[in-house]
């Protein structure tokens, strides 16, 4: 089974071979910064894959895209259950994207499920890229009402001990800001849940992280990690504002030290530095 | 902080056979769950025994005599793939004591942190956690959400009625459906026929229908896998028309039927994706 985007079109679609898995295996690496030792465990050692329901898109004689589904068996009660496929990968070479090859990728893929029976599709994936699917190849792609939750607890301070060093690494070649952290001196302790508590005082050379000598804070910030982390991510100030009302995250100490730490937050953020510390 | 003794119950490593026991566990907790695939001995071995980054100390279980009631499998990074507990047994004692050890083993491994998603209705498993300082979020925030996408709407419809079909409801209706926006191989009208007890999916139009549902295949396919309240509100957003319109009472009750009201839960084992 193989098809043509068009009569122009210089790319090709069909079902994946033998020949084909070295330079498909290599695309994935590349493409999902996957070990070889995880693709071969993911699909050749998988008892489940069926290299039929894999589709490749070819551009004069190379890869440039493929997508893989592994048929499964969903259960949707304790008694039924389903003739499914789950996606597994879907890529597009970065030279090829804009070309419509994903969409066709799909609606070849559709063929395959509509020839084996399959009932349904499904998959994990992000929101923002599950709207650009269903905008442009996925019809009729819903998202289940969330009901699991991911329980996370960090075991020492090394994610924030990594951000610190970034940080202090932009500060020493900023003068502009080094020069407003001689004014500060603030110690923060944070005590978060799922995180070790530590401590951060700015100033007035650099920025320092404790986690043994935890005493005498000026501000002590009482929250949840995972919370904190969405909220900064997101960038949304109404989550933020909304957790201080709902006292999800508590402030005490100096109110006056507090608002100085605002300015140089903000002078921060201003400078990008926030951004490139939460990449 | 130690893993707590029980006077009922050991921890074990994983042994050569036991894959047996823990598959058969595994399905009878989360038989009500969507999502999971059912555990054979094949695929349990690839999902986890086979696993990169998978060490055989990384299984934990706990057991009574004999008994099996409760495991898990830890990644030396801190991911854990499956953790299973009897809920007859003393399910805290269990838990608890799987998450301490889970905790003991990735700090000898050099791990940052630990991972583990369950399903959000597991109290237990949910108040342990709370114990034990780790923070909750939703699974969309770290992994993405469920999205399903049904290829063949007939069959789909159909299968669900079937397994429905014992329930006596006493409906006495033929209900066309027209699907907006179906993909091209799909049929855009779907008829059920419900007399007398007996439940039938036809396609084709050539019916006389007593009720007829205008609407597109996503708003459907929410309808059936959300709750009652979305149903109301894609009639009142008219996603979802309803001919005539005081039969609208009659199609939500069979729609209320027809729904699949069990939660989703997929453990990070059947998740083949590079973990960090």
């Amino acid at each position: 089974m193989s098809n043509k985007m068009s009569k122009e079109s210089k790319y090709s679609f069909r079902v994946l071979t033998s020949e084909d898995e070295d330079e498909v295996m290599e695309l994935l690496k590349n493409m999902s910064n996957s070990s070889n030792e995880f693709l071969v465990w993911k699909y050749k050692l998988n008892p489940d894959f069926d290299p039929s329901f894999a589709v490749v898109a070819i551009n004069n004689g190379q890869i440039v895209g493929c997508t893989f589904w592994v048929p499964r068996c969903l259960k949707i009660s304790k008694s039924t259950a389903f003739r499914a496929t789950f996606s597994t990968d879907a890529f597009v070479h970065p030279d090829h994207r804009g070309h419509g090859i994903g969409r066709n990728l799909v609606a070849f893929e559709n063929k395959i499920l509509e020839n084996k029976k399959t009932i349904i599709n499904y998959s994990v994936i992000k929101p923002d890229l599950a709207k650009h699917l269903q905008r442009r190849a996925a019809i009729g792609l819903v998202a289940l009402p969330a009901s699991t939750l991911v329980y996370k607890k960090y075991l020492n301070c090394s994610i924030i001990k990594e951000k610190v060093s970034l940080l202090n690494t932009i500060i020493e070649s900023n003068r502009k800001l080094r020069a407003k952290l001689t004014e500060m001196n603030v110690r923060m302790l944070f005590r978060l849940r799922g995180f070790p508590s530590f401590l951060i005082k700015i100033g007035p050379d650099k920025i320092h992280i404790e986690e043994d000598d935890l005493s005498s804070p000026d501000l002590k910030i009482e929250s949840d990690f995972a919370l904190l982390t969405y909220i900064f991510k997101n960038k949304n100030i109404l989550n933020l504002v909304k957790a201080l009302l709902m006292r999800k995250i508590k402030f005490s100490g100096n109110i006056l030290r507090a608002a100085k730490l605002y300015t140089i937050f903000n002078y921060l953020r201003q400078a990008h530095v926030i951004d490139i510390v939460l990449r | 902080m130690g893993i707590p003794q029980s006077s009922e119950y050991y921890l074990r490593t994983y042994r050569h056979g036991d894959e047996a026991d823990l598959t058969s566990l595994f399905d009878k907790v989360f038989k009500y769950f969507i999502g999971f695939v059912p555990r054979t001995p094949a695929y349990w071995k690839w999902c986890i025994q086979s696993r990169p980054n998978l060490e055989k100390e990384g299984i934990a279980i706990v057991a009574n005599g004999d008994n099996i009631v409760g495991y898990t499998a830890i990644e030396k990074s801190g991911n854990i793939l499956e953790l299973c507990y009897d809920p007859s047994c003393e399910g805290k004692t269990i838990v608890t004591m799987l998450l301490s050890w889970c905790v003991e083993y990735v700090n000898r491994h050099g791990g940052n942190s630990i991972i583990l998603n369950a399903p959000a209705q597991d109290d237990i498993t949910r108040q342990v956690c709370r114990e034990l300082e780790f923070s909750e979020q939703p699974f969309a925030n770290v992994f993405g959400a469920l999205f399903l996408r049904v290829v063949n709407f007939p069959q789909f419809l159909g299968k669900i009625v079937n397994q429905k079909k014992n329930e006596k409801k006493g409906f006495n209706e033929t209900i066309l459906i027209k699907l907006r926006e179906v993909p091209f191989w799909c049929d855009d009208h779907v008829i059920l026929r419900i007399r007398k007890g007996r439940i039938a999916v036809l396609k084709g139009k050539k019916v006389r229908p007593t009720i007829t549902i205008d609407t597109d295949i996503s708003t459907i396919s929410l309808c059936i896998y959300g709750s009652p309240r979305r149903l109301y509100g894609e009639i009142l957003k008219r996603r979802l028309r309803i001919r005539p319109f005081w039969k609208t009472p009659r199609a939500v009750k069979i729609f209320s039927w027809i729904q699949i009201r069990n939660p989703w839960y997929i453990p990070i084992a059947d998740l083949p994706i590079p973990l960090e």
